[in-house]
């Protein structure tokens, strides 16, 4: 037993050091891709490397990217979480209920409310996929419709506007010249990038996803890492949501439809992969911004949106074939 | 082409690309915020505005970004227009309320913004130019009422609830039901536009209400048509059940032309389009300018161009007319 145990920490422990290195490598070649695309965008538009334009690209990646370190988290431990689009919805909405004309409490409820919405339906995900063994995919499927409904019946179908000063000044405020969501953005990553690659439980996650038995067996609790990695992703679905509704002073019941999709997409990019185990935060960052650059300067480009959705589309699946060549 | 002449075409394509970045930039330049080009209202919309006399000429350069149903996908893309100094912003908004902060800003960056084709909570707008919903709405109850002399039960289906659309319209048809008592609505419910939802809410009620229902009434074209199939399939004779939406999208007006469909209201896309680009060329040129797209002559008065708001008006369409705008 012994014997077993330290064999499998020894494997984590060799597995772990590869895994910086090819993080590292990693990390740098979607740094260079970034940069490929800035100097592109630069040489085709005046406006694009402009410090407005990156303010804008910037707040304009923040809520993807707030939704897609989350996500990395699940991905990281081999799982998928397809309801963050609407656990922000729900969130946004329980946040807006509480800062809106007659019902004025303190920005504090608002914030408190909309991370403890996304960390309770991102716990049930949890319980349901590590307690039950319910599928991933098929859990958190299921809860993108309920919290839709959720949102819906919450809301009664219908926006909730007339938010307070407070509220709107998460959206659209400043400090030092930096826009808020950006800030909120930047401060969620590098919490998120000290919790995986400096602390036991990041480790854990790693752990997890890259082998859930040798984990097991060497005396990590994958139930609880697994739950908690639903439970991050939730709560950051929670925050992107108060961001969202901030950003457009409105909560609407159908925000945040597809935002699953474009926040795994940043992590694929990203070069994180799905098989779980190895990626990185550094490549969602840039994953993120990726995404966010395209749309960006293509609309400075006046590209049709028809052929922006190719193009997303693609790189997404390039992404993936690169990640596959480096297996 | 060997290595040597495909960089000289690279070179020489380069040159022309960036002549012609020069020129364009004597050129107009318009920002064409489309709330969704995947929407067939919207395509027409911003088709239409590239076919405005002065973006043919060349004095006018239309950029369209594509909402994508997401308000802050909009927003976002308002910020971008502000950075890109355009001259002016022509925006449908895809929400009421969402798309205010956006609008202010680009009043406050001084970029003048004309509204079309959907209304917003904003006040910092410098013109709109949007079709009245309200009357819209007001209209299809009354048409419903001319073809129900003696009354019956109708059933509504709704745009997504909270957009400005589906407020106003429903207002509208409330107003023009309340004058006719023998109509009764029998329930209502969001089919969001959409053909697919559309079809199943009518195929529901058909079994909720069997033999009851005597009007349709649909506050989008898609969710009428969508209706139409589910009637036809239940197999309703569609000349005595008359299906009554708001619209004019081409597969309507080929509804209307069959004698499935009673009558639709053509909002004219061209008017919202290109009425736009007017009022925005009057900000951007001044009192000498005159407006150019076809839609002043008879459809709406110019008056100056600095109204705040233009009413576009509704065409009814029903089988005696329609061909004339196929």
């Amino acid at each position: 037993m012994n014997a077993t145990t330290d064999l499998a920490n020894r494997n984590t422990t060799e597995r772990r050091k590869a895994e910086i290195t090819r993080e590292f490598v990693k990390s740098f070649s979607i740094v260079l891709v970034f940069v490929g695309i800035c100097v592109l965008f630069t040489s085709l538009n005046q406006y694009f490397f402009t410090w407005n334009n990156w303010l804008n690209l910037l707040r304009q990646s923040s809520i993807n990217g707030i939704l897609a370190i989350g996500v990395t988290f699940v991905i990281l431990a081999k799982g998928i979480d397809l309801s963050v689009g609407s656990i922000m919805a729900l969130a946004g909405m329980v946040a807006a209920n509480l800062v809106t004309t007659g019902n004025e409490s303190p920005i504090l409820f608002a914030i408190v409310a909309a991370l403890g919405t996304g960390a309770v339906l991102g716990l049930a995900n949890g319980a349901l996929i590590a307690r039950i063994n319910v599928p991933p995919f098929v859990a958190t499927l299921g809860m993108l419709s309920m919290a839709r409904g959720l949102t819906l019946i919450y809301s009664d179908g219908r926006p909730i506007a007339n938010l307070s000063a407070p509220m709107k000044w998460i959206g659209s405020g400043n400090v030092l010249g930096m826009p808020v969501p950006v800030l909120i953005f930047f401060a969620v990553f590098v919490i998120g990038w000290i919790t995986l690659s400096r602390t036991t439980f990041g480790r854990y996650i790693y752990a997890v996803g890259g082998n859930e038995k040798a984990a097991r067996t060497s005396g990590i609790s994958t139930r609880t890492i697994t739950a908690s990695t639903y439970v991050i992703s939730g709560l950051l679905a929670g925050l992107g949501g108060l961001v969202l509704t901030a950003r457009t002073t409105a909560a609407l019941p159908q925000a945040g439809i597809g935002y699953e999709l474009d926040a795994i997409a940043a992590v694929v990019i990203g070069g994180t992969s799905l098989s779980g185990g190895r990626g990185s935060l550094v490549g969602t960052l840039f994953g993120a911004l990726i995404i966010g650059t395209i749309n960006n300067g293509m609309d400075l480009m006046g590209v049709s949106s028809y052929y922006q959705q190719l193009l997303k589309g693609a790189i997404i699946v390039l992404a993936v074939i690169a990640d596959q060549i480096r297996k | 082409m060997n290595r040597r002449t495909f960089i000289a075409a690279i070179a020489a394509s380069t040159v022309m690309l960036s002549a012609g970045y020069a020129a364009a930039q004597e050129k107009i330049r318009i920002a064409a915020l489309s709330f969704g080009e995947s929407g067939e209202y919207m395509k027409a919309w911003s088709t239409e505005i590239q076919n405005h006399p002065a973006v043919k000429d060349g004095k006018v350069e239309i950029t369209v970004f594509d909402g994508k149903y997401d308000p802050l996908v909009q927003a976002n893309q308002i910020d971008t227009a502000i950075t890109q100094q355009f001259n002016a912003i022509i925006m449908a908004p895809f929400d009421l309320e969402a798309s205010a902060p956006a609008i202010d800003r680009a009043a406050e960056a001084k970029i003048p913004v004309i509204v079309s084709a959907l209304k917003t909570a904003s006040t910092n707008y410098t013109s709109s130019i949007i079709v009245d919903d309200r009357e819209g709405g007001k209209i299809i109850a009354e048409e419903m009422a001319k073809r129900l002399p003696e009354g019956g039960n109708l059933v509504l289906m709704e745009g997504p609830i909270g957009q400005s659309a589906q407020i106003e319209r429903r207002a509208g048809v409330d107003a023009g039901l309340a004058a006719h008592s023998n109509l009764k609505l029998l329930v209502d419910k969001s089919g969001n536009w959409s053909r697919a939802e559309g079809q199943a809410l009518m195929e529901n009620w058909l079994s909720a209400y069997p033999d009851q229902i005597n009007g349709v009434l649909a506050e989008n074209d898609e969710m009428a048509l969508g209706a139409i199939e589910a009637l036809k399939g239940a197999k309703v004779d569609l000349s005595k059940v008359p299906v009554i939406a708001i619209d004019g999208i081409p597969d309507a007006k080929r509804a209307v032309e069959s004698g499935e469909m009673a009558v639709t209201l053509y909002k004219y896309a061209r008017a919202e389009g290109q009425g736009a680009v007017d009022l925005a060329l009057r900000q951007v040129i001044g009192a000498d300018f005159k407006p150019q797209s076809e839609v002043w002559k008879d459809l709406m008065e110019w008056k100056d161009g600095t109204q705040k708001d233009y009413t576009v008006p509704w065409l009814i369409l029903d089988k005696d007319n329609v061909k004339k705008y196929m």
